[in-house]
C-alpha cells in the first residue's frame, strides 16, 4: 500500500540569478512500513525534503501525498491537524518543550488533540524507550540520549503514517547513537511504521530496506536493499 | 571603548525595540521625577504671587519708624523694596449714602507705595507731590459721593475716639462704625488739622481696606523730606532674599531702629509660601511630593530593572563565553552599569525636557479652571533645583535597577553560558499547575500557564507592575469619590444659587419691596423671601429623636421623657412659595392662612454633628401632622403672656427651597403663611421691625443676576447689600477639584505607562525567547487556533493574577486609608467605586492582551524550518 507519493516537488530559495535550487523535480512513492533512508552531502537538499514531507515547510511547486491526502491542498488549521495526527517528527535538536515534564512531552500531540491518552500504549512505549524512572522529568534533567527518546516517544504516540527524523543520531555519541537506531528500527518493526530518516552515516543507512541519495536537490540513486 | 562596552552597545542596537521602550520607560520616569519638583514650584510661586496680589508685595511691616531712622531699612543690604506709609486718620464725608462708612481715611503712601500694595488706577495719575490725592472708586459707587479729578477738597482730618470704661480709646480701620445704642454712647471724631487736596486720580478700592472699615480709603502723596522733626513712619519692606536668616535679620534691624517688638509684623500669609513660617499646607505638599516620588521611583525601579535583567540573561551566552577568555568579574559587572549609563544618557535629558513641557503644557490646560480661584497665574517655573533633585533621582534610580542584575552578570561562568543558566534551573515545581486547569481551560491555557511560571521572578515584577497601576488608579478614584461626597454633605448641598441679605438700616416695608422687585427679574427662576423671628416651644421628651434628645444621654427612660424647651425659628414665606410648598406637601394653603387656627410646616431634617465629628443626617423630631405646639417669646430675656398655639399641619423634609439639611442642629424650624406670622407679631407688646428678611433664588444665570441686582441697587435708596453668589462659589470649588483631579489622574495615567512598557518589554521578550519552542509546538501540530488560545490564557492569566492581588489591596487601600481618614469627619457609607473597578479590569485585561497579540503577531507568521534552523544551538 502506497503510504506517501511525492510528485515533482521544487524547492527555489531566493530569486533571479540568485535562486538556490533546494529541491529540483523530485519525485518517488513510499509503501506503508518502509524503513527508507536518504543520505547526501551537505545542502544537496535532504533536510528540505523532509521538512516539506512533514509538512512544515512548503514546496515551490510540486505535490506531496501522504495516505492520499495533498498536504500541501490543506488550509493553515488542517495542515497542523493532519501533523499531529498522521507525521512523527524527530529532529537532530530534540526540540522538546522546556517547560513539560517527560510525560507530557510525549504525549503532546495527543494533547494539541484533546484526546485520551491510551495508557497501554503510553506504557508500551516509556517501556521500550526506557523511561519508566523519567516520566515526571523536565528535558533539562535528562541527557541527550534520554531527550532524544522522548523525541521518538513523541513521534510515536499518535501511530503516525510517517515517520520522519532529521539526522537523529547527529548530536549523540556512538554508544547512543546505536541505540537510538535500534529503537526507530524496533518500532518500524513492531508497529510497523513508515519510517524515514536522512543521514549521512553510511551505518546507518546500510541498515535501512531502500536509500535514497540526494545531489544538488535530484535523485541521483535509489536502492532498494532488501524486500 | 573596551571591548565588553562595545559588545553591550552592539546588543542594545540588535535588540533595538526593548532598548526603545526602556529608554522611553527612562523617559517617562524622569519627565514625572521632573513634573513633581516643577509642580511644587511652580505652585508656590503662583500662591506667592496670588498673596503678593492680595496683600501686596512685603514680608515684614515696621510700624511708627523715627523718621531719622528710615535710612536703616532702605539701605539694608537684604532691602528689595521698601515703601512708605503713614496713617493720617480720618475725615468726614459728608452725604455718605453708607452708614456704616461715614468717614474717608486717609493713607498717605511714597512713590513706592504705589507698587508694593498694587494699587490700580483708574484713571487720572498717582499724586506727586504731597497735595496731591487719589480716591477709592467706592466712594461714588457705595456711599454716593462724585468726586471728580481735578476737584480740590478740604479735608477736616482727625481721628475717631471712643469711651470704654474711662478710657478715651483711638479707633482705626479694624473697627467698624459704632453708632451710639443703648450700651454705648457711640464713636466721636474729633478733628485736628485742615488740608486741601486736588483729586488726581480713582483707584479701585486696595485690598486693604476692609469691608466692614469704617472709611473709605484715600491716598495722598508722602513726601520724605517734608516729614516733620518727631515724625514717624510705617515701613513695607520686601527682602532680597527670602529665607530664614531674613527672618533674623529683620529682628536685629527693629533694634537697631529703636522699635519694639510688637511694631515688627510679617506678611504671615505670604511667608507660609516660603516655608519660613511652619505651615500645614506646606508641609502637606512636600509630603504628598514625596510619596508622590518614591511611587514613582518603586514604578520605574520595577520596569528599568526588568529590562537589564532580560538584557542579561540574554547577553549570559556573551558574557560566559568573554568570562572564558579572562573577562574579570568587575569587567562582567560594569558592563551592566554601562547599558544603565548609555540608557540614562539617553534618557534623561529626554526626561527632564518632556516632563518640563508636559507642566507646561499641562498649566496652559488648566489655566482656566483657576481664573476664579486664585489670583495669580500658574505659570512654569524651572529652579535649578528642581532639575538638580530630579536629575539625582533618576540617576539613583537607574542605579538601583542596576545593582542586582549587575551582581549576577559578575557571577556569570564559562560554564553557565554553554549551559544556558535559566533552563539548568527549572524544576518541576516551579511550572507545576494545577490538573483543573486543563481540565476546565484546555491544554492550551495550561501551557500559558506554565509559560507564566517559569521566569518566576520576571513574572512576579511584571504582575507587580500591574498591581501598581490597579492601586494607584483605584485610590486616586475613591479618594476623589469621597472627598466631592463629603463636601457635598458638610456643604449641606446648598439648595440655591444666589442669596440677598439687605443689611443697611431699612423698614421691612423697604425691603420687601426691594426683593419683590428682584423676584420679577429676568433670571430669577424660583425665589422665596423669607422673614423670621425666633420663638420657643415646650417639646416633649417622646416627641425627639433619641440622637437629637438633649436629655437622652443619660440613658434613663424617665429623663429622656422629660419635657425640654426647644428654640426655633418661626419663618413666613412669600405667598408664591407658600403655594408651592403647601403642594408638595400635600397641603390645602388656606388652612396655613388661617389665623384662628395657625399652623404651619414643620421642617423635620437635621444634620447632626456627633462627638467624634461626623455628620449624620436624620429626622429631628418623632411628630405627626396635628399635633400642637405652644410657641412663648421672651422680651429681654423674660417669657410673657404673648405666646400663641401652632398646630403641625405638616412635616416636610425638605424646605420651600428644597434644602434637606441644616448645620444649626440646636435650632428647628417651622414655615408659616405671613398672615400667621404677622398675626403672632401683633401679639407681642412692642412690634420688633424685623431686620431678619432675606432671599433665596434658584437662577439659570446667576452672575448675570447679581449684575441686574446690583444695577437696580443703585436706584434705590439701599445702600448695602450682601450677595452670597453660592453659584460661583460652587463653581470655584469644583474647578478647584478638577484641577487637582487633572494632576492626580495625569501622575496614575503616567504611572501607568511606565507599567505598560514594562509589561510590554517582559511580555514580547518572553514571547520572543519562546520563537523557537513555538515553532516545535507548530511542528507536532498546534493549529493558529491553538496557537492564539495559548496566548490569549497567558494574558488572561497575567490580567487575572493581577486583579486577584490589585483589587483586594486597592480595597484596603480605599477602606483603610482613604475612608478611614474622611471617615474621622464624616458619616458617609463606604462605597467601592464599581465604575473605577469596572474601567481598570477592561484596562489591565486590554493591556495584557494588546501586548501579547503584539508580541504573538511578530511570531505567528514566521516560517517554522526558519526558527529552527536558527535558533539551533
Amino acid at each position: 500500500m502506497e503510504i506517501l507519493r511525492v510528485e515533482d516537488l521544487a524547492k527555489i530559495y531566493g530569486e533571479g540569478e540568485t535562486a538556490v535550487k533546494a529541491l529540483d523535480r523530485v519525485s518517488f512513492s513510499v509503501e506503508k512500513g518502509e524503513f527508507l533512508a536518504v543520505i547526501g552531502p551537505s545542502g544537496s537538499g535532504k533536510s528540505t525534503l523532509l521538512h516539506i514531507l512533514g509538512g512544515v515547510d512548503t514546496p515551490t511547486s510540486g505535490k506531496v501525498f501522504i495516505d492520499n491526502t495533498d498536504i500541501y491542498a490543506l488550509d493553515e488549521t488542517r495542515l497542523a491537524i493532519f501533523r499531529r495526527r498522521q507525521i512523527g517528527l524527530i529532529y537532530q535538536f530534540y526540540n522538546l518543550i522546556p517547560i513539560l515534564n517527560v510525560q507530557e512531552n510525549i504525549t503532546l500531540p495527543l494533547l494539541l488533540d484533546e484526546r485520551q491518552v491510551d495508557k497501554s500504549q503510553l506504557d508500551e512505549i516509556i517501556v521500550t524507550l526506557g523511561l519508566t524512572d523519567r516520566l515526571n522529568h523536565l528535558p533539562n534533567q535528562l541527557s541527550g540520549g534520554q531527550q532524544q527518546r522522548v523525541s521518538i516517544g513523541r513521534a510515536l504516540i499518535n501511530n503516525p503514517a510517517l515517520m520522519l527524523a532529521d539526522e537523529p543520531t547527529g548530536n549523540l555519541d556512538s554508544k547512543n547513537s546505536a541505540e537510538i537506531v535500534k529503537l526507530l528500527k524496533l518500532s518500524n518493526q513492531k508497529y510497523n511504521q513508515t519510517l524515514i530518516i536522512i543521514t549521512h552515516d553510511e551505518r546507518i543507512a546500510l541498515q535501512a530496506d531502500r536509500v535514497i541519495s540526494l545531489e544538488d536537490g535530484r535523485i541521483v540513486k535509489d536502492q532498494v536493499m532488501r524486500k | 571603548m573596551n571591548i565588553i562596552n562595545k559588545l553591550t552597545l552592539r546588543h542594545l542596537k540588535l535588540n533595538k525595540q526593548r532598548t526603545i521602550v526602556t529608554i522611553i520607560g527612562v523617559v517617562l520616569a524622569v519627565a514625572m521625577l521632573t513634573a513633581v519638583p516643577v509642580f511644587v514650584a511652580s505652585f508656590l510661586d503662583m500662591m506667592q504671587r496670588s498673596v503678593i496680589a492680595d496683600t501686596g508685595n512685603w514680608h515684614v511691616l515696621y510700624s511708627d519708624v523715627p523718621r531719622q531712622n528710615i535710612d536703616i531699612v532702605v539701605n539694608d543690604e537684604n532691602t528689595a523694596s521698601a515703601a512708605l506709609s503713614q496713617d493720617m486718620g480720618y475725615a468726614r464725608l459728608d452725604g455718605s449714602r453708607n452708614e456704616d462708612k461715614p468717614y474717608l481715611f486717609l493713607k498717605s503712601f511714597d512713590e513706592q507705595g504705589f507698587a508694593t500694595y498694587n494699587l490700580k488706577l483708574l484713571e487720572g495719575r498717582f499724586p506727586q507731590k504731597s497735595s496731591d490725592i487719589v480716591i477709592s472708586s467706592s466712594i461714588a459707587e457705595n456711599g454716593g459721593v462724585v468726586y471728580r479729578i481735578g476737584d480740590t477738597i478740604k479735608l477736616e482730618i482727625g481721628q475717631r475716639h471712643l469711651e470704654q470704661g474711662g478710657n478715651d480709646l483711638l479707633l482705626g480701620q479694624d473697627h467698624s462704625y459704632v453708632e451710639q445704642s443703648a450700651d454705648t454712647t457711640g464713636e466721636r471724631f474729633i478733628p485736628e488739622y485742615t488740608r486741601e487736596y486736588t483729586v488726581t486720580g480713582i483707584i479701585s478700592p486696595p485690598s486693604f481696606e476692609q469691608y466692614w472699615a469704617p472709611g473709605y480709603t484715600v491716598i495722598p502723596f508722602l513726601d520724605k523730606n517734608e516729614l516733620a522733626a518727631g515724625a514717624t513712619v510705617n515701613i513695607s519692606t520686601a527682602w532680597q532674599n527670602v529665607n530664614k536668616e531674613a527672618n533674623i535679620h529683620a529682628n536685629e534691624l527693629a533694634e537697631d531702629m529703636e522699635i519694639s517688638s510688637d511694631k515688627v509684623s510679617y506678611n504671615r500669609a505670604l511667608l507660609r509660601y516660603y516655608g519660613i513660617i511652619d505651615d500645614n499646607l506646606l508641609s502637606t505638599l512636600y509630603s504628598l511630593a514625596a510619596f508622590m516620588i518614591v511611587l514613582i521611583i518603586i514604578g520605574s525601579v520595577a520596569l528599568i530593572y526588568n529590562s537589564f535583567a532580560i538584557s542579561i540573561s540574554e547577553r549570559s551566552r556573551h558574557l560566559g563565553m568573554l568570562a572564558s577568555v579572562g573577562a574579570t568579574t568587575r569587567q562582567k559587572r560594569n558592563s551592566v552599569f554601562f547599558e544603565g549609563l548609555v540608557v540614562g544618557i539617553i534618557g534623561i535629558p529626554l526626561g527632564v525636557f518632556f516632563g518640563t513641557l508636559g507642566m507646561g503644557i499641562t498649566f496652559e490646560l488648566v489655566q482656566p479652571l483657576l481664573t476664579d480661584v486664585f489670583k495669580a497665574d500658574l505659570g512654569l517655573v524651572v529652579s535649578s533645583d528642581a532639575i538638580i533633585s530630579a536629575v539625582l533621582l533618576s540617576m539613583l534610580t537607574i542605579l538601583i535597577s542596576a545593582y542586582i542584575p549587575a551582581r549576577r552578570a559578575s557571577r556569570i561562568s564559562p560554564i553557565d553560558a554553554i549551559r544556558q543558566t535559566q533552563d539548568v534551573k527549572l524544576t518541576g515545581r516551579t511550572v507545576k499547575t494545577s490538573r483543573l486547569t486543563r481540565l476546565i481551560f484546555g491544554f492550551e491555557a495550561e501551557l500559558g500557564l506554565k509559560n507564566l511560571k517559569r521566569h518566576r521572578r520576571r513574572y512576579k515584577v511584571t504582575i507587580f507592575s500591574l498591581v501598581i497601576s490597579i492601586v494607584l488608579f483605584l485610590s486616586v478614584s475613591s479618594l476623589s469619590m469621597l472627598a466631592q461626597q463629603s463636601a457635598e454633605l458638610a456643604a449641606g448641598s446648598i439648595p440655591y444659587d444666589v442669596s440677598v441679605f439687605v443689611t443697611s438700616s431699612a423698614t421691612a416695608q423697604e425691603k420687601m419691596d426691594f426683593y419683590r422687585v428682584i423676584t420679577r427679574m429676568e433670571h430669577v427662576d424660583y425665589a422665596v423671601i423669607e422673614q423670621s423671628m425666633e420663638a420657643e416651644a415646650v417639646v416633649s421628651g417622646d416627641l425627639m429623636a433619641a440622637a437629637t434628645n438633649p436629655n437622652a444621654q443619660s440613658g434613663k427612660q424617665e429623663q429622656t421623657l422629660q419635657p425640654f424647651s426647644m428654640q426655633f425659628q418661626i419663618k413666613a414665606i412669600d405667598d408664591a412659595a407658600l403655594n408651592r410648598y403647601a403642594q408638595e406637601t400635600g397641603m390645602d394653603v388656606t388652612c396655613l392662612k388661617d389665623t384662628r387656627n395657625p399652623g404651619g410646616i414643620l421642617f423635620n431634617t437635621v444634620t447632626i454633628r456627633s462627638a467624634d465629628n461626623k455628620y449624620t443626617r436624620m429626622n429631628r423630631f418623632n411628630i405627626e401632622a396635628g399635633e400642637s405646639l405652644q410657641f412663648i417669646h421672651k422680651i429681654n430675656g423674660e417669657p410673657g403672656d404673648y405666646g400663641t398655639e401652632l398646630q403641625i399641619i405638616a412635616v416636610a423634609d425638605k424646605t420651600p427651597m428644597g434644602g434637606t439639611s441644616l448645620m444649626d442642629p440646636d435650632e428647628a424650624i417651622l414655615f408659616v403663611s405671613a398672615e400667621v406670622y404677622a398675626a403672632m407679631q401683633a401679639k407681642l407688646p412692642e412690634v420688633i421691625d424685623n431686620t431678619n428678611v432675606h432671599m433665596l433664588i434658584r437662577s439659570s444665570d446667576p452672575s448675570s443676576l447679581v449684575e441686574d441686582i446690583k444695577e437696580f441697587q443703585q436706584q434705590t435708596s439701599i445702600a448695602n447689600l450682601i450677595i452670597n453668589d453660592v453659584a460661583a462659589a460652587n463653581k470655584r470649588n469644583s474647578q478647584v477639584n478638577t484641577f487637582i483631579n487633572v494632576f492626580f489622574y495625569g501622575f496614575v495615567l503616567l504611572m501607568a505607562a511606565i507599567c505598560g512598557a514594562n509589561i510590554l518589554n517582559t511580555i514580547s521578550t518572553s514571547v520572543l525567547l519562546r520563537r523557537r519552542e513555538f515553532a516545535v509546538l507548530k511542528s507536532v501540530g498546534m493549529t493558529p487556533a491553538g496557537f492564539n488560545k495559548m496566548i490569549r490564557y497567558e494574558s488572561l492569566f497575567y490580567g487575572l493574577k493581577a486583579l486577584f492581588y490589585g483589587l483586594p489591596i486597592s480595597f484596603a487601600m480605599m477602606y483603610y486609608f482613604i475612608y478611614r481618614s474622611i471617615s474621622n469627619s464624616f458619616t458617609l457609607a463606604f462605597v467601592i467605586p464599581w465604575g473605577s473597578v469596572i474601567v481598570a479590569i477592561i484596562a489591565i485585561l486590554a493591556m495584557v492582551s494588546l501586548t501579547m497579540l503584539y508580541a504573538g503577531s511578530k511570531i505567528k507568521t514566521e516560517n517554522i524550518i526558519d526558527v529552527l534552523k536558527n535558533e539551533s544551538i
